[in-house]
């Protein structure tokens, strides 16, 4: 027996060990944090998560709802409290980078770590069943010769459906007037009661409503079609290059071992095909889009610098 | 005059004139609506510096003017429940009327309670504090003192973190 | 109409004792829920969610909305035995309830509050199977200037609330609005008053406020009175009679079709509906003068509304699928969880999983009243805890519930420096009332305002030219220049007698 290569493994043996641990995520309990409350749009994000990784791992999912402040409550307890050993995560959205961007002193994603990219929620723009509205060509011809006519509302102000409508009105060099609402939920009662021309919103918060004919989507701000709604042309095959990116992802604690949010971006990647997640990004029109760690931090770069110019734009 | 009106009467005047310089910092051309973010507060402030002149007015000439009292007849008396405000029952401590010892003795507890919880944690933060609420709300005997204060720190603790899994500040300290 | 095969499918899933278990299970975590301030229906249902995957989707989602009722009787609970509110919809629910408590009658207080919850959550339950899609589509019609008049209509009852002195009324009703516009200025995202902190980015929760405002305020208030002065209560634990209970029925009636209709409309809760059903109760009622301190019809008629709001709030969910607070948010997304499509076609695909609800609902109405009567007598007995310690608890509870709300220790010391400034008010008699309705409107005032000037481009002339807006705003004036009028014309009259 070759004595270096029984001295060698032996001394391999306590590093592989910490390996082996570490893929072993998710632990016997993981905690979902979220920085919505419960019932919004995080917070079924991370019960459908907890679910699906209960029924396909056997563990427990406690879910934790860090409300307050716009997300930062959430965000400061991560950067400041979260424990480094993977048993926590926390969902995010935009929210987690415009919160930051708006008020001072709070931790930024730059000090959090950001594990993995999961989807892209499509932005459309959907009008009420009756609308004079057949084509999004229409919309922007009858906008671009009545300016300041047509109504588009969005759920909250200064938030990312609002820098989509802006980009659309300069794209396509048209006016209208922005509503904002006090959530997704009431922009969609005054399209349903045609209070307002169009409203921005994601598909799967409108489902029932799509399905019954009352609304009817005009575009997709995607780069491609979506796959529920085949005939709906994205705005940039109409000519205009507006894309939204409204991302769900999930951060850990700074600080966390690469090697475990690897595992954790990859174990969460696979998810897809398993329930309840699947129903649940399938029917929110969502695209699966997944990006490990360092390209998570290079889209979330751009989209930090694209926010951070609007919402100084908006602050004059 | 009414005294008690005109002070606050002005304290309010000058709260109103504040909220309404404050409100020139709302940026005006950020929001999507015409009003602005400066209009409603703006608006409110001069309501409330209006409504704090006329109380001033009318307390200086010693009137006040109730507000409309909805339908019905207005003869009844009603009875105030229990006992009548005898502060003159009490002697006071060293010139301070006890029950003004009291209150303040009230809101330093909850006051170094706050401060402290995060330091301590929830339940030995609450039961010192609780404890000084009792004393102060006149019970002495010891044991009950601790007794009550564990008690009702426990009870909230079961119920708020236990039951329903309220995030509790823990202690930093420990 | 609904086949009657559908019927009783519906009627005998509810009826398993399997069912009903879970549906009393439900009322009772949700009455406990009402009686703790800061914890409220979203929590509890998020709570029991995990549990409910096992279940059959109707007694899951029946066991939900049994805790969102009983979540509003625990919530008047409170606000009688210790001048706080347990729920944001128990808020005026004190005004009569605590004197009535405080004079010994803390039974009839209780019964009247289950028995008034219980007949407001079944007749708007009847109301919502009935109706619901004429109602969803009336709410509908409900757009920015017409939450507007709603809201000043709420407001122009401040003045019946300034029972000394208006100015007084005025400005408390003002500080209130003050309060509102710290936050995010939701026209802009941008933050507003906030003076750079964080944590008054979502601005001030009005729970907070109201706790300091109410119970804070109450235990300094009390406090400060002497030991010995320490009232021995008149402990009374009877349930009102049944003379009682019928001469309240007219105003419970009222109150649940005021409750109804503001719940319809998303956005507008119960402790809008509590409060407006209050008002009314008041302006309604033979001897007004004793509302305020103890008047039975003031206990009834908030606690009646704020439970029919929940069969108000069922409607644009299941018709609409749009949910018109935290609690129905979270009943949705179970809805969906389990496979419920809330929306216009609900009751034409899924008629037995729709009416199990309303069936569920209805007998949940029941199950509060006979638990809620059986729990009077022992809830009562907190009056008899010795001073020491009721004050102690209510602030220890007081304390726990600003923290729970948001986890911030800033939200804490809200809650102290609001008591003190609740208590500053009462000492100068400046009532808090007003300005507790103000933090409960105001927010739906200025954005209403704004979006209307959005929608009609600059044209102020929006809210008079749209039927609906205009009725109520008219009925807002008329309602607050009556009493003065009344009070003119009754006297021009004793004048030429």
């Amino acid at each position: 027996m070759n004595k270096k290569l029984i001295i060698s493994t032996l001394l391999a043996l306590p590093l592989a060990m910490p390996v082996a641990a570490q893929d072993a995520w998710p632990p016997e309990e993981v905690e979902l944090v979220t920085h919505s409350s419960s019932g919004g749009g995080g917070d079924i994000m991370i019960r459908n998560l907890g679910r699906t990784l209960e029924e396909k791992f056997g563990i427990d999912a406690v879910y934790n709802n860090r409300v307050g402040g716009s997300g930062a409550v959430a965000l400061s307890w991560l950067a400041n409290q979260a424990p480094t050993d993977g048993s926590s995560i926390m969902s995010v959205t935009p929210t987690q980078l415009i919160t930051p961007l708006r008020v001072e002193g709070i931790p930024t994603y730059q000090d959090v770590m950001p594990i993995a990219r999961l989807m892209i929620d499509p932005s459309v723009l959907a009008i009420h069943g009756e609308s004079q509205f057949d084509t999004i060509e229409e919309f922007i011809d009858y906008a671009r010769e009545n300016p300041n006519e047509l109504t588009v509302g969005i759920g909250s102000a200064g938030s990312l459906d609002q820098l989509v409508v802006q980009n659309f009105m300069t794209a396509a060099d048209i006016e209208v007037r922005i509503v904002p609402h006090e959530g997704g939920g009431d922009a969609e009662a005054a399209l349903l009661g045609q209070h307002i021309d169009a409203i921005i919103g994601e598909p799967g918060g409108i489902l029932s409503h799509l399905d019954s004919g009352n609304m009817r989507i005009l575009t997709v701000f995607q780069e491609e079609r979506l796959d529920a709604y085949p005939d709906v042309p994205t705005l940039q095959e109409v000519g205009y290059d507006v894309v939204s990116n409204k991302f769900r992802g999930v951060f850990g604690a700074p600080g966390m071992d690469a090697e475990l949010v690897e595992a954790i971006g990859e174990t969460l990647s696979n998810l897809l095909d398993d329930e309840p997640w699947n129903t649940y990004w399938r029917e929110g029109s969502m695209t699966p889009a997944y990006l490990g760690h360092e390209d998570f931090v290079a889209f979330l770069d751009k989209a930090n610098e694209e926010l951070r110019v609007f919402i100084e734009s908006l602050d004059d | 005059m009414i005294l008690k009106n005109v002070i606050s009467g002005g304290v309010c005047l000058a709260f109103g004139l504040f909220v309404y310089w404050l409100s020139g910092g709302v940026s005006s051309t950020a929001s999507l609506d015409m009003l602005g973010g400066r209009f409603f507060p703006r608006m409110v402030a001069l309501l409330f510096i209006l409504s704090s002149i006329a109380l001033i007015v009318t307390a200086l000439m010693g009137i006040e003017i109730a507000g409309g009292q909805v339908g019905g007849k207005k003869s009844r008396v009603i009875e105030e429940p229990s006992g009548a405000e005898t502060e003159t029952s009490e002697a006071p401590i060293r010139g301070i009327p006890a029950g003004t010892l009291r209150l303040l003795s009230y809101v330093s507890i909850m006051a170094v309670y706050t401060l402290v919880l995060p330091l301590i944690g929830y339940i030995p933060a609450s039961i010192l504090a609780f404890s000084g609420l009792i004393v102060t709300a006149g019970e002495r005997r010891p044991v009950h003192v601790v007794l009550g204060a564990i008690g009702i720190a426990l009870l909230l603790y079961f119920l708020f973190a236990v039951v329903f899994s309220m995030n509790v500040p823990e202690a930093s300290l420990f | 109409m609904v086949e009657m095969s559908v019927l009783l499918e519906a009627l005998l899933n509810v009826l398993t004792p399997y069912s009903l278990f879970f549906l009393v299970v439900g009322v009772f975590i949700g009455i406990v829920a009402g009686i703790l301030p800061g914890i409220n229906g979203a929590i509890g249902i998020s709570l029991i969610l995990p549990f409910t995957f096992g279940m059959p989707p109707a007694t899951a989602l029946i066991m939900m909305l049994g805790l969102w009722g009983g979540q509003n009787f625990g919530g008047g609970v409170t606000a009688a035995l210790v001048h706080a509110p347990g729920a944001a919809s128990g808020a005026s629910t004190l005004f009569d309830g605590y004197p009535m408590a405080q004079k010994g009658q803390a039974g009839k207080a209780l019964g009247i509050i289950c028995i008034a919850s219980s007949i407001g959550w079944f007749i708007s339950t009847i109301m919502l199977a009935l109706i619901a899609v004429p109602l969803a589509a009336f709410a509908l019609r409900f757009s920015a200037p017409e939450y507007l008049a709603v809201g000043v209509f709420g407001l122009s009852m401040v003045a019946s609330m300034a029972t000394k002195n208006i100015f007084k009324g005025a400005i408390a009703t003002l500080f209130g609005l003050v309060i509102v516009t710290i936050g995010t200025d939701p026209f802009s995202g941008l933050p507003r008053f906030t003076f750079g902190r964080y944590e008054l980015m979502d601005g001030i929760n009005f729970l907070v406020v109201m706790i300091g405002v109410f119970a804070i305020a109450e235990a300094l208030v009390q406090i400060e009175k002497p030991a010995t002065q320490a009232k021995v209560q008149k402990f009374a634990r009877q349930l009102p009679s049944w003379k009682e209970v019928k001469a309240l029925l007219p105003t419970i009636l009222r109150s649940t079709g005021i409750g109804m209709l503001v719940g319809t409309a998303p956005g507008a809760g119960g402790s809008i509906g509590a409060f407006i059903a209050y008002n009314e109760a008041k302006r309604f009622s033979k001897h007004p003068e004793e509302f305020g301190h103890g008047a039975q019809e003031g206990v009834a008629a908030p606690e009646a509304a704020n439970n029919a709001t929940e069969g108000g709030a069922m409607v644009p969910l299941l018709a609409l699928g749009i949910p018109g607070s935290g609690a129905a948010a979270v009943i949705l997304a179970s809805m969906i969880m389990f496979g419920l499509r809330p929306g216009p076609q609900i009751f034409t695909d899924q008629p037995v999983l729709v009416y199990s609800l309303f069936f569920g609902l209805a007998l949940g109405a029941v199950v509060l009243l006979i638990l809620g009567l059986l729990l009077t007598p022992y809830l009562a007995l907190v009056m008899r805890l010795p001073r020491a310690y009721l004050i102690t608890g209510v602030t220890g509870i007081a304390f726990m519930a600003a923290m729970a709300i948001t986890g911030l220790l800033f939200d804490v010391w809200l809650v102290l420096l609001f008591g003190i400034v609740g208590y500053i008010m009462r000492k100068l008699d400046f009532p808090p009332a007003p300005m507790i309705l103000a933090l409960v409107l105001g927010f739906m005032i200025e954005t209403s305002l704004r979006r209307s000037m959005i929608l009609s481009d600059g044209d102020w002339s929006i809210f008079f030219t749209r039927p609906i807006s205009a009725t109520i705003l008219g009925l807002a004036i008329l309602g607050f220049f009556y009493p003065m009028i009344r009070d003119v014309i009754g006297r021009l009259r004793a004048r030429s007698a």
